[in-house]
């Protein structure tokens, strides 16, 4: 009896040493160039850490996927946010991690970093020494320098801050979200970038979400009404000049949740989502009554208009935990091809 | 002829099926028929539920459930790592599917169905079991299965005190008593604890940029409870009392990509509840009746707060989210036996459910009834035969009408081989978070409805000095109008009714014991293979359907092995988690699946007289290993106790 204990007991160690020990295989970084294309930055899911990079190639007419990562070795992050081209780099903000990747555009490798940031949203490079990142949950504007990325403060604006654009010497800036806000968000604040200060602030309608500026120097402002629908989404022009608003078109319905407002290259042509994909001349009296692309079932995300090409971008985000698809279209509404992406795609960018 | 009397009732009891185990009081009187000897392999279970050993179970006093099922169950534990949040699920379902009792009444939170395993101390806990499949189909809400957790009485044993204190690594440590005076009509007991750690382990972090070691920050716990029971024997009637009190506090930390954020962030979820129950029940010679009333009230805290790094320090973010459940229960049961051959249990479950959360637009409140009826014929052969349904009413809506068969007979021509074949249909009812989370609760959202079969084959034999207990089964089981929380339009998500899901799978149960009078050896081999996917048309156009579902493996298993020689006792486990997907996509990424892992645990116990002293390893290979994406977990890691126990006759 005895042998057969030990026969028991060696039994044991053998099977527990039969247990296969598992490794996670290495990924090697190449180091060619990406050529011209587009980047594709993709959110993930929130508290996943599966944010990711794709790019396509132009000229081989390839998407690569998880470009990141095959690059650099390491995850995106989670939640990628947006991407901003200057010279030959691009700024990933990436938005629950809170830092700001810098890679390079022309190769996709990580070059250097600002971390410790509250909860980064988009980029507006004022010059070579000061970059603005609104936020939010930072009820300012987070200033630093783009070279060296080291902060140089926070812009107090009292409201989170959203989208950006930048006409001569001063910013314009959405106070998109009313979470974790008492003031109302539903200003465009203005920014002197030679003082870094907030000076001045224009009530548009409630969340506004993205704003462009068109071949006159005219702004133009996307409120989606609410988060709850509280109030008719507008779309606005605003002289940034005078910083007054010169008109005001009014959604038809108050369920409408347009977003993702973008001009073409001329600075003529507005585009947008509202489920499906619609677009204006900027002389049109009214909004348009459909769309020039019908979403069809797909969940339009992410828009963008190729700056060389008469090409439209969007982005379909699916059911959100599996990878989303980009739809190119050419600019009537013809369906060019789609291509498969990370999960939940929210940004393009144009590298050329 | 009195104790006679009690001794059949014990019989009978022992032979009953788990509702009965599971939704009345347990009872010396009774129970102590029925506790495991030494060579004997639970032989009050069948293919369908399991018993767990109450040695293993004694041997695991300071574990936290997670723990245990994860070493000792086909159970799948979902684990945010030690001290976080860990949830179990049975046959590829989800946490949520998981109907867990505490002396048959459910503790799942009605908001949102689950149950932290990480909170459920095995120290409280005198007697465990699992069951799935048609076993569990009396229970609404188990369409995975059903964990029930009992308190037993005990008279006539005088004082009996148990101190233990553990030491572990990451300034762990863990303080139990359990003190208990029985006398021939009069027990009480009460039991206290107290664990905490640092929980600041070393770990490999490859979400940077640079691969490193780093430290594990803001995962510190402090769980505390409080346990008294009271037990009153009075003729053929026993009165009890028993209340639950714990607080658990624990810091969040974050997860591996997220280590560099600003705004010195502050997160903790802190959680207390208070769960009471009063009950009575009564023998007659071929009857018995129980009645229980609970009160539980569950509160939660969760709190986050960022700070600026350049104003003061003023407050960025804040998040103070308060959830309160209050949940009163009524339960009765009538067992009678009929003939020789035939048992019936009749029983009523009343509940009202009340939610109080910052998530709502107002408070919440819910009234649930359930009506159950349980035939059980058995032979003397030991073939039985189980035919039962419940029907629910919520909120005065009819719930589907949920019936269940289970058939269980020697296999012909063998005498160790006996097989077990069960249908059923259960349903659970959507949480509260479900129906009215602000914004985008739907409180038109029906109930999720399971059909489920099983068979399994059960082969048990003993001999003089060994015994060895084989079960395999396979299960199949479709889940229809499954809720899935979807994006809308409006960017904040909504659940629908829209998934059904296919759970089938076999799984594996090897137990054997060898006692040659030196050394004696248990082992336990744990293994589930699992498939579950979604099949609905919503799945189909999203090109889905077919894929296991997310952060269920498809493999799974543990291995225990204990080893006794004279006063020293030797206990390894090894547990096996397969590759899990993260995401429904094609795994062409490495973040879409984590890859399979397998822990090794080794523990050395000496007794001298009314001392233990025990020295654990945990991870005993120092493996690397993420059990969710980007969650940090301990490598090697050590642990020591040292327990009193006192035993005294009144």
């Amino acid at each position: 009896m005895k042998k057969l204990s030990y026969l028991f007991f060696l039994s044991i160690i053998v099977l527990s040493a039969c247990t296969k020990l598992d490794d996670d295989e290495p990924l090697i970084p190449p180091h060619n160039q990406l050529g011209d294309g587009f980047f594709v930055l993709n959110q993930g899911n929130f508290t996943s850490g599966n944010a990711s990079l794709s790019f396509f190639e132009e000229g081989s007419g390839t998407m690569t996927n998880n470009l990141f990562f095959k690059k650099n070795g390491a995850p995106l992050g989670d939640v990628a946010q947006s991407i901003t081209f200057w010279k030959e780099e691009a700024f990933l903000v990436v938005n629950n991690s809170a830092y700001i990747y810098v890679i390079d555009s022309k190769t996709g490798l990580y070059k250097r970093k600002i971390a410790e940031l509250e909860s980064p949203r988009y980029l507006q490079i004022v010059n070579a020494d000061k970059a603005y990142v609104s936020d939010f949950q930072l009820k300012g504007i987070f200033v630093f320098n783009p070279i060296t990325m080291q902060p140089q403060g926070v812009i107090e604006t009292g409201k989170s801050t959203e989208a950006m654009v930048m006409v001569d010497y001063e910013v314009f800036v959405t106070n998109w979200s009313a979470y974790n806000q008492s003031t109302a968000n539903n200003t465009v604040q203005v920014i002197d970038v030679a003082v870094d200060a907030l000076v001045d602030s224009i009530v548009v309608g409630k969340e506004p979400n993205s704003i462009v500026v068109d071949q006159n120097k005219k702004l133009w402002v996307l409120c989606s009404g609410g988060y709850l629908n509280e109030e008719i989404p507008s779309l606005i022009r605003i002289d940034p000049a005078s910083r007054t608003i010169e008109k005001r078109y009014n959604f038809s319905t108050i369920e409408s949740a347009p977003e993702q407002l973008k001009i073409n290259a001329a600075g003529n042509t507005l585009y947008y989502l509202n489920d499906g994909i619609y677009t204006m001349d900027i002389a049109d009296a009214e909004l348009p009554a459909s769309p020039l692309i019908s979403s069809e079932g797909r969940n339009f995300f992410a828009l963008g208009l190729h700056p060389y090409e008469q090409t439209i971008l969007a982005s379909d985000a699916g059911n959100y935990v599996q990878n989303g698809w980009v739809y190119r279209f050419k600019t009537d509404g013809m369906l060019v091809d789609s291509l498969q992406s990370g999960i939940i795609p929210g940004h393009f960018g144009f590298n050329y | 002829m009195k104790a006679l009397k009690v001794l059949l009732f014990g019989i009978i009891f022992s032979q009953m099926h788990f509702f009965s185990a599971i939704a009345q009081t347990p009872d010396t009187l009774l129970l102590d028929q029925i506790e495991v000897t030494a060579l004997s392999q639970n032989s009050n279970n069948d293919m369908l539920q399991h018993q767990f050993d109450s040695e293993i179970l004694a041997s695991n006093r300071s574990a936290t459930f997670a723990d245990f099922l994860q070493q000792n169950s086909q159970v799948f534990i979902k684990d945010y790592g030690p001290g976080s949040l860990a949830t179990a699920s049975f046959r590829g379902t989800t946490a949520s599917h998981t109907k867990v009792l505490w002396n048959g009444m459910p503790v799942n939170a009605p908001n949102h169905g689950q149950v932290d395993f990480n909170r459920l101390p095995v120290f409280f806990v005198d007697e465990a079991q699992l069951a799935w499949g048609a076993h569990a189909a009396n229970q609404q809400g188990g369409i995975g299965g059903v964990v029930a957790l009992n308190n037993k009485s005990q008279f006539n044993k005088g004082v009996e005190l148990t101190a233990k204190q553990a030491f572990g690594s990451f300034n762990s440590y863990g303080s139990y008593m359990d003190i208990s005076w029985s006398g021939a009509q009069l027990n009480s007991r009460t039991r206290v604890f107290r664990a905490s750690s640092d929980n600041d382990f070393e770990y490999l972090n490859t979400a940077p940029i640079q691969t490193q070691k780093m430290r594990q920050k803001d995962a510190d716990f402090l769980d505390r409870g409080f346990m008294q029971e009271l037990y009153w024997q009075v003729g053929k009637g026993i009165f009890s009392l028993i209340s639950w009190n714990q607080w658990n506090e624990r810091n969040l930390p974050p997860i591996m990509t997220n280590l560099e954020r600003g705004g010195n962030p502050e997160e903790f979820q802190n959680d207390r509840f208070h769960r009471q129950i009063l009950g009575y029940k009564h023998f007659w010679e071929k009857a018995s009746l129980e009645i229980k009333t609970a009160y539980f009230d569950e509160r939660q805290h969760y709190f986050l707060r960022t700070t600026s790094n350049f104003n003061d320090h003023a407050t960025v973010s804040l998040i103070n989210s308060k959830n309160d459940i209050r949940v009163y229960q009524f339960l009765t049961s009538y067992l009678q036996q009929i003939g020789k051959r035939w048992e019936l249990t009749t029983a009523i479950d009343i509940n009202k459910q009340m939610a109080f959360s910052t998530n709502y637009e107002e408070p919440q409140h819910r009234n649930q009834m359930s009506l159950l009826v349980n035939a059980m014929y058995k032979d003397l052969k030991g073939n039985k035969l189980q035919l039962g349904a419940h029907q629910d009413d919520v909120d005065g809506q009819l719930m589907v009408f949920s019936p269940f068969m289970m058939y269980s007979a020697r296999l012909p021509l063998t005498e160790n081989w006996r097989y077990t074949a069960g249908v059923s249909r259960n349903f659970r009812v959507p949480g509260m978070n479900d129906l009215y989370w602000y914004p985008g609760g739907n409180p038109g959202l029906k109930e999720e409805v399971a059909s489920q079969a099983d068979f399994s084959l059960h082969y048990e034999k003993t001999w003089n000095k060994a015994s060895l207990n084989i079960r395999g089964g396979i299960y199949a089981s479709d889940i229809r109008e499954w809720i899935q929380w979807r994006p809308t339009a409006f960017r904040y998500w909504v659940p629908e009714n829209v998934s059904r899901v296919f759970a089938r799978g076999t799984e594996l149960t090897l137990g054997g014991k060898l006692d040659d009078g030196l050394f004696n050896h248990q082992i336990q081999i744990n293994f589930a293979y699992t498939r579950t996917t979604d099949e609905s048309t919503v799945a189909q156009i999203e090109n889905t359907q077919g894929r296991q579902l997310i952060y269920i493996p498809m493999h799974h298993g543990n291995l225990f092995y204990k080893m006794g020689f004279r006063t020293w006792e030797l206990q390894y486990t090894l547990v096996y988690t397969g590759s899990r997907n993260t995401s429904l996509n094609k795994v062409d990424f490495y973040g879409f699946q984590l890859p399979a892992y397998t822990l090794h645990h080794i523990a050395i116990t000496k007794k001298w007289h009314e001392f233990t002293a025990e020295i654990r390893i945990n991870n005993l290979f120092d493996k690397d290993y993420q059990a969710i994406r980007w969650r940090a977990m301990p490598g090697r890691n050590f642990a020591i106790a040292l327990s009193y126990q006192l035993k005294s006759k009144p």
